[in-house]
């Protein structure tokens, strides 16, 4: 493993856009939640 | 009864109860601010950086471990003139001095070993008399702390490293993940809740601006945050890693999460292990909210307005006294008096609408309460998943059962009470009696407190000779949750006696292979 500077800059970069992954999770884990309050509203009354 | 008295009981016991909904409101907002950590995280600011780091393993007993985390750490992605390995050997009665001498001629210069001739004061004395060496002479630029067992990934020092490139940084911590090869029922649970608690919860912190602890096994100090904060370790308490933390941030130095530098660790394989580890650190936070008492809620002072930095003129010095981190901090804290309060606020409740009959004030309150548990559950259950698909994968059971089979099953009886009452002896072939449903309804509403109970069963339980079979039935049944919350319980308990302060190290036999 290289230790350069730009290798490293780039490791830094690419875990930077890495943490945009965690959008999308949140968004299916809020859609599950609103599936779990329509289910609920609609069984439960 | 008169009609105000019965208003004033009601508004009280619900109060009661809506208290109790705290933890969940708490847990929520902490996983709907994970997203905001795309933006909000310190990569803007970090740079390439190494810095000579020396590293601190304290060691007590450690010869099953120590020789393979020595090969880890010295190959390491890192440069090798820029990382030394001092192990602090506790007075060690096994082999643990022979395997790190053995260690030093194999890596001449870059591993020391230092004896203590009287140990067993705890893991802060030892380190401290790490500590005191390496600040000796001026080689050292940053010092990583660690736990013998656990096992860095190669690229996992330098991931940590590069944030020390910004002078506003005292201190980084790594995501510590549970490490067996192939775990057991609780180390799974062990592993669901590391992602909880680290990767999620941690990544939150970072996004407040305040972190709650640097990991123990994975600290990585600036020399010139670890003179500030005196040049050693706290040793007068139980949780001295947290005692570190909250000292680097009062003193205007950040400490930031870096979630993508991994480190594995070895955890307790049985309830009695877990349950001295874990008191140790519920008693160490409990100690820690005493100490800093005039923190909580509390606006922070202010830089200078001729501090060196121009930016962080005027600027709060740190974010532990903010409203949402304290939230964070005291509700899972005071978790078990929640767990209480929720049920005593039912049951009376409860009594009140068989004394004065009107609406089923009781009912609906547990149907609100378990509503809203149950919509943080999804969330939290499924982003915590998706944030480590990887120990996700094969934790995902511990996951859907972290609260316990009990707990959603009277979560189900929340949203269909007839189920329970009705449909359900009728399946069995009988009726349910006024008496059978007050018992079964007060059972309910008594659960979430009873659940500790049945944790603190499940510890008895281990030490009998059916626990081998019968235990992790058990834990699945209450939840790992409650367990933790009873082993908080445990601590209150312990701190209110005075009892003495046990450093019951968790027993280690290097199954993590990394």
């Amino acid at each position: 493993m290289r230790l350069d500077d730009d290798t490293l800059l780039r490791e830094i970069e690419a875990d930077r856009r890495g943490e945009l992954r965690l959008v999308p999770c949140t968004v299916v884990a809020l859609a599950a939640v609103v599936v779990f309050a329509v289910v609920r509203t609609a069984v439960g009354g | 009864m008169p009609e105000q008295v019965v208003v004033v009981l009601t508004v009280l016991l619900a109060v009661l109860v809506a208290l109790g909904v705290l933890p969940v409101v708490a847990g929520a907002m902490q996983y709907l601010l994970i997203p905001a950590h795309a933006w909000i995280n310190h990569y803007g600011r970090a740079a390439p950086h190494l810095p000579r780091v020396a590293v601190v393993v304290p060691a007590w007993n450690e010869g099953a471990v120590i020789g393979r985390s020595i090969d880890r750490l010295l190959s390491l992605e890192y440069p090798p003139d820029a990382l030394r390995v001092y192990v602090v050997d506790d007075a060690s009665t096994d082999d643990t001095p022979d395997v790190v001498r053995a260690k030093a001629v194999q890596y001449p210069g870059r591993v020391v070993h230092l004896r203590r001739e009287q140990g067993g004061q705890g893991k802060a004395h030892t380190l401290n008399h790490g500590i005191e060496q390496v600040l000796a002479d001026d080689w050292m630029q940053a010092l990583l702390i660690m736990d013998a067992d656990v096992i860095y990934r190669p690229d996992s020092l330098r991931r940590m490293s590069r944030h020390l490139a910004d002078p506003r940084v005292g201190a980084v911590t790594a995501y510590i993940r549970e490490g067996s090869p192939e775990p057991r029922y609780l180390t799974r649970f062990i592993g669901y809740e590391y992602i909880a608690a680290q990767a999620c919860a941690r990544r939150a912190q970072n996004v407040l601006g305040a972190m709650a602890c640097l990991a123990g096994g994975a600290q990585l100090h600036s020399r010139e945050n670890l003179v500030a904060v005196g040049g050693r370790i706290d040793t007068s308490s139980l949780a001295e890693d947290t005692f570190t933390t909250f000292r680097t941030q009062l003193g205007g130095q950040r400490v930031v999460f870096e979630p993508n530098a991994v480190v594995l660790a070895e955890e307790p394989g049985s309830i009695d292990a877990l349950w001295k580890q874990r008191l140790r650190w519920a008693r160490g936070n409990v100690q820690i909210t005493r100490a800093f008492r005039r923190l909580w809620f509390r606006p922070a002072p202010r830089f200078p307005q001729d501090h060196p930095d121009v930016e962080l003129r005027g600027q709060p010095m740190h974010g532990l006294g903010g409203a949402a981190f304290g939230l964070i901090w005291f509700t899972l804290l005071l978790m078990p008096a929640f767990m209480v309060m929720v049920a005593v606020g039912l049951v009376g409740l409860y009594l009140l609408d068989i004394a004065v009959p009107g609406p089923d004030v009781a009912l609906r309150t547990f149907q609100a309460l378990w509503f809203a548990a149950g919509g943080a559950y999804v969330l939290i259950t499924l982003l915590t998943v998706l944030v480590d698909p990887q120990t996700g994968r094969r934790c995902w059971r511990e996951a859907l059962t972290f609260p316990g089979l009990w707990s959603l099953a009277v979560m189900a009886a929340a949203f269909a009470p007839d189920l329970v009452l009705v449909r359900l002896p009728q399946l069995l072939g009988y009726t349910l009696t006024p008496l059978g449903v007050h018992l079964v309804m007060l059972t309910l509403y008594a659960s979430v407190a009873l659940t500790m109970v049945g944790a603190w069963l499940a510890r008895r339980l281990e030490l009998t000779r059916w626990g081998r079979p019968l235990t992790p039935a058990l834990v699945y049944l209450v939840g790992y949750g409650p367990l933790l919350c009873a082993i908080t319980f445990d601590s209150y308990v312990k701190e209110w006696r005075g009892a003495a302060q046990v450093w019951d190290k968790t027993e280690k036999t290097g199954r993590v292979l990394g």
